[in-house]
């Protein structure tokens, strides 16, 4: 998610019907300034996103259970925003923000020397996100982000097994399963602010184990086939046969992570 | 023709996310099953 992330340094939305268009530029884009090119908009995920942590985690745990290799741009790892007093898609690139140092950590030279300033007032400049300070932070996007990578390490079914899409409702709810070495891998992420309950069908007499969430208060039963999920929500499980269950811990994520 | 779709990809998350509905992006990710099209998450940017 290039920028889920905006392919780049712009969400280029060229290819998508006029009334879709127009739905993501309302969305994601709604001011003056912020589209570029009558096609794309010029702003980082963390500003599209109006800074909704939730949201934010979201979206990146979506990015890190689709196939394939994820890459991310400099700065959206702690929620960077932009800079839309600079032109075109320079707006995003911005002096990465390390902490609350003189030009956020990126030089030690007297600000008027930049080629770039960074970004330090606004609610997304370095004085309040900066990778310093989300090291320290449990619940920052830095650790959920080093949570994630950590995650698809050691579960190579992520993009290596064959895949499904389940058809569950409602419609805002993303289920997505890999299938590897004979597990299970089952992401859910709910693209609404509003909770919902999800039932899967598919896996009657299976006992779900989940290896990472949202971090909300989820109960975890055994088994369970009706799963509710938060607004903006996500829940990671292995799946197997009942049977099977006891040799679950084999496949245990590290406590770390959980 | 493999790469165009994934770059399209993208836009149909952000389309989904706008939307709160993952509709659009299931069925385009179906869609590229379908045709045995390969995702991959790396060229959610393009470069």
């Amino acid at each position: 998610m290039g920028q889920l992330s905006t392919n780049h340094d712009e969400l280029n939305i060229e290819q998508l019907q006029p009334k879709d268009k127009e739905k993501v530029f309302a969305t994601f884009g709604p001011e003056q300034g912020m589209v570029v090119y009558d096609r794309g908009i010029r702003r980082r995920l963390a500003q599209m996103l109006q800074g909704d942590m939730r949201w934010m985690r979201m979206s990146y745990s979506l990015l890190f259970a689709l196939p394939g290799a994820v890459m991310l741009l400099y700065g959206d790892e702690i929620g960077m925003g932009d800079d839309l007093r600079l032109p075109e898609r320079v707006s995003v690139r911005i002096p990465m923000q390390w902490d609350t140092s003189v030009n956020g950590g990126f030089s030690s030279v007297n600000p008027s020397a930049l080629v770039r300033m960074p970004v330090a007032e606004s609610t997304f400049g370095y004085k309040q996100v900066n990778v310093k300070a989300q090291k320290k932070d449990s619940l920052s996007l830095l650790q959920h982000i080093t949570s994630l990578i950590r995650l698809q390490r050691e579960h190579l079914d992520i993009g290596h097994g064959k895949y499904t899409i389940l058809d569950v409702h409602p419609a805002s709810v993303f289920a997505l399963a890999f299938e590897f070495e004979g597990k299970v891998l089952l992401t859910l992420h709910n693209l609404s602010d509003e909770p919902c309950t999800v039932v899967l069908e598919q896996y009657k007499h299976t006992v779900l184990e989940e290896i990472y969430s949202d971090g909300n208060e989820y109960h975890k039963r055994k088994k369970h086939q009706r799963l509710f999920m938060h607004g903006y929500g996500f829940r990671w499980f292995f799946i197997q046969s009942a049977k099977n269950a006891k040799q679950s811990l084999k496949y245990a994520v590290r406590s770390d992570i959980i | 023709m493999d790469l165009l779709y994934n770059f399209l990809l993208n836009r149909y998350i952000f389309l989904s996310l706008a939307k709160q509905d993952a509709t659009d992006m299931k069925e385009f990710i179906k869609h590229c099953q379908f045709h045995h099209l390969v995702l991959n998450g790396s060229t959610f940017y393009e470069s």
